[in-house]
């Protein structure tokens, strides 16, 4: 009986297999039969598509010719189709107005909603994929895009997020970081720095937006925002100003540390004094990227507590601090505080490490010096 | 009579433990299946997490470990510095080799010595030497005395600057879009903490800036053999268990880790062979133990080329010292084995590895020499040993089938049909003889009297366009 079980159970499970193994080949050669009708319609759609976009304006081709497209798009293949010419045409000649509005004639935000290319569980996803590319942006479809964000799968999240960047509507940008910061799902930071500045549409308009806003927004995406104007360099005086107010006011660790680095990019006389004091700041991190910063801002004031900060407690400070203050003092100038005044062997060491680093000392001279500090060492 | 019941009942024993090994495998099969179906979907039908601004990727260190490595090392150095990715730092830890390693490397890439402090985080031997290079794209050679694999990997993590690292073997190739590819459960969920890549057998291939220009027909068994077994490793069990988040390895050839976690954890154990599965048991016991959410992610489609061994003595060695590596690990974190405290990993990875991993070896070479002695003695009819052979052989044939099939399926453009239909051919042999080989070669971990160091094996130049 037992052996019999054995033999049936064994049956089941390589018949279970062998219905895996055949459903992955069918479904292997149902890809490339798709594929080869969808490069067919791609072939004929690609040169409607391409005579179409020689129209002086997207109005001025005929209703009826739309109207054919139409019907060759409604279909999955025919879909499928459309966007590899439409994503070729964009690689071309980038994200013009006159595609999108070519893109919104043929497109319906309702034929995409009912495509079948993919299973249901993706199709979300899917969908809001197509209309980001498309960059389709009717009420309908940013109301689809902000509700999406509230969606558990983060693949739907990200797309959603595509839809908003690619949409060109900062307004819609706005109300998103809104959306998001009353949800519990996960966006990743760079993420969402990437978003704001890859955004596809007026980026001053967009800056003018955050920063109307950004007293309003959590610490998160105050530190995205601060991210942003320093990933694109923004220099204008009005954000100069806001972020300076940050770094002159705010308790927070994260947002001092993006502030900081904001003015490691763009240099403003008025953050010196901040930097300064944050070189006391009881967080190392602060201390830290303070030291790095304040190389940008040389004068005695900025040297002398350099000099102080080498002999900070915390290594990634006293590293910061040494190649700052080797990148302001003058070579003999370090070299004299170091042989002369620096009481402090750790500072000593990173000092003299620094300048071999910066290529002030030759190998030898630098094993010369750290050998003395160490008989010092070892003397006291 | 007494003595061919007993033996009559060890053979049943062992006919129910083949049974239960097969069930394992059919539900591993099942689950990686399902899974790899949605992820190839999700995979062709959705962007992935890409970021399009390249200031915003994780700045990554790459650290390859590397002893008596003349062969390989250049090449591989050369292939990570046309990845596609923004912003990377490669760290060689040359381990006291006793070849042309450290001055391939600084030949080569113009190296010149530094000196730097490096702030040790987790335990290593000092360095004795650090060569650096002038470009943009930091290249950094640490020598040092010999101290094992795992040693040279906590060495190359004092010395790396960036949040997170990758660990690449010295006679691994990453393919161009790896890092970009591995790095994306970091972006979608900030409780990744490492990440494996799949690990594809290269003697065969040739590479030309980490794309694959052209994929030969393997002509050696051995080499053919071991495909098929990556193939079951990396499209079966591995990807079943991603889904429960209790994949006990991942691969020491290619996997990224988060710096800070692998600091919470001490570091790589100095003195283990497996450093690979160690490092990951380490991790799922600390994240557990302390309650905090974690994920070890597997990414089937972020690919490294590796070299198999092409000689049964190099082959002996390795599958040796892999299988000892899973010894220690396991004996070292025995308190998990069926412990819900360690939710999955406790309840269904451990005793899985320790049971059809593990002992596998030991179990399958008394089974069959008891079983085939048995039937001359006439202590079994024919019948049962068709049915043991059946469940022995047929099974694990099917199994090693599909995960062909699943490779086809996955990266059916790459794969020639010549070669899927080579594989399929020989996953019906390996039953016969290449599988018992390998158990007897794994056998040898449970030999304690021989010593245990870093895995030599012979290399050969990766062929490339060049």
């Amino acid at each position: 009986m037992t052996v019999y079980l054995i033999y049936i159970t064994f049956i089941i499970f390589v018949i279970l297999l062998l219905i895996i193994g055949t459903y992955f080949m069918l479904a292997l050669n149902m890809l490339r039969i798709r594929s080869k009708k969808v490069e067919v319609i791609a072939s004929e759609v690609d040169s409607i598509m391409r005579k179409h976009m020689k129209y002086e304006s997207i109005e001025a081709i005929p209703n009826d010719e739309i109207e054919m497209l139409k019907r060759k798009v409604s279909t999955r293949n025919g879909l499928q189709a459309f966007f590899v010419c439409y994503k070729e045409y964009v690689d071309e000649n980038g994200y013009i107005d006159k595609a999108k509005d070519y893109a919104a004639r043929v497109l319906d935000y309702k034929v995409l909603l009912n495509n079948r290319i993919v299973r249901d569980k993706y199709r979300k996803s899917y969908i809001l994929y197509l209309l980001g590319e498309f960059r389709i942006n009717t009420k309908d479809v940013e109301d689809f895009a902000i509700e999406s964000l509230d969606n558990s799968s983060i693949y739907v999240r990200n797309n959603a997020l595509r839809v908003v960047r690619n949409s060109g509507n900062v307004p819609l940008l706005i109300r998103a970081i809104e959306n998001i910061e009353n949800l519990d799902h996960y966006f990743n930071n760079r993420v969402l720095v990437d978003l704001v500045d890859t955004f596809i549409g007026d980026k001053e308009l967009l800056d003018e937006a955050l920063l109307d806003n950004i007293d309003r927004f959590s610490v998160g995406f105050r530190k995205i925002a601060i991210e942003h104007f320093t990933n694109t360099l923004n220099d204008k005086d009005n954000t100069r100003v806001k972020i300076l107010n940050t770094l002159s006011d705010s308790k927070e660790k994260e947002l001092i540390i993006a502030a900081t680095k904001y003015f490691g990019k763009i240099i403003d006389e008025r953050a010196r004094d901040y930097i300064l004091t944050n070189l006391d700041s009881e967080d190392w991190e602060v201390r830290a990227i303070s030291a790095r910063v304040i190389a940008k801002y040389n004068n005695k004031d900025s040297r002398a507590k350099l000099l102080e900060s080498l002999k900070d407690r915390n290594y990634f400070v006293r590293f910061n601090s040494a190649f700052s203050y080797i990148e302001m003092e003058e070579f003999e100038r370090v070299l004299d505080e170091v042989n002369s005044n620096m009481d402090d062997p750790y500072a000593k060491e990173i000092t003299i490490y620094a300048m071999y680093s910066r290529k002030m000392l030759d190998y030898q001279e630098y094993k010369n010096m750290s050998k003395r500090l160490e008989l010092e060492v070892s003397v006291q | 009579m007494t003595l061919n019941y007993i033996i009559y009942y060890i053979n049943y024993f062992f006919f129910v433990y083949m049974f239960l090994y097969a069930i394992v495998f059919f539900l591993t099969t099942v689950l990686a299946s399902l899974n790899l179906d949605d992820f190839s979907i999700r995979k062709r039908y959705m962007s992935y997490t890409a970021l399009t601004n390249d200031l915003n990727y994780i700045p990554i260190s790459i650290i390859i470990p590397a002893y008596n490595e003349e062969v390989t090392i250049v090449n591989s150095i050369e292939s990570i510095l046309n990845l596609d990715y923004p912003e990377y730092e490669i760290v060689v830890v040359n381990d006291g080799s006793k070849d042309n390693t450290a001055n391939n490397v600084i030949e080569h890439f113009n190296l010149k010595q530094v000196e730097r402090p490096i702030r040790k985080m987790v335990p290593s031997k000092s360095e004795l030497s650090i060569y650096e290079n002038d470009n943009k794209r930091r290249i950094v050679l640490v020598n040092k005395e010999n101290g094992g694999k795992s040693d040279a990997l906590n060495l190359g993590i004092n010395v790396s600057r960036f949040p997170v690292f990758v660990c690449v073997d010295a006679d691994s190739m990453l393919q161009y879009d790896s890092l970009k590819k591995i790095i994306e459960p970091f972006l979608e969920d900030d409780r990744t903490i490492a990440v494996g890549g799949n690990i594809k057998v290269s003697n065969n291939v040739i590479l030309d800036k980490g794309r694959v220009v052209e994929m030969k027909s393997p002509k050696k068994a051995i080499v053919i053999f071991q495909m098929i077994e990556y193939l079951r490793v990396f499209l079966n069990s591995r990807v079943a268990f991603n889904g429960l988040n209790a994949n006990l390895i991942v691969s020491g050839a290619f996997g990224i880790y988060s710096k800070q976690a692998v600091i919470n954890v001490g570091g790589y154990s100095v003195g283990t062979i497996g450093e690979d599965m160690e490092i990951i048991v380490k991790m799922h016991s600390f994240y557990r133990k302390n309650k905090i959410p974690y994920r070890i992610v597997y990414v089937p489609d972020a690919i490294c080329w590796t070299q198999v061994p092409e000689s049964y003595k190099v082959l002996k060695r390795q599958r040796r010292r892999w299988h000892i590596g899973m010894g220690e690990s396991l004996s070292n974190h025995w308190y998990m084995n069926l412990n819900p405290k360690y939710g999955t990993v406790g309840l269904i990875a451990y005793p899985y590895f320790l049971l059809f991993e593990y002992i596998t070896p030991i179990l399958e070479i008394l089974g069959i020499t008891t079983i085939i002695v048995s039937y001359i003695f006439d202590i079994i009819n024919l019948r049962f040993l068709l049915l043991y052979l059946l469940v022995y052989i047929g099974y694990n044939m099917i199994v090693s089938m599909i995960a062909i099939l699943l490779e086809k399926f996955l990266f059916g453009r790459q794969i020639p049909g010549r070669i899927t239909l080579k594989l399929l051919f020989f996953s019906v042999l390996e039953s016969f003889g290449y599988r018992q080989i390998c158990s007897i070669f794994r056998l040898g971990a449970f030999n304690i009297f021989k010593k245990n160091e870093w895995g030599e094996m012979v290399r050969i130049k990766q062929e490339t366009t060049k």
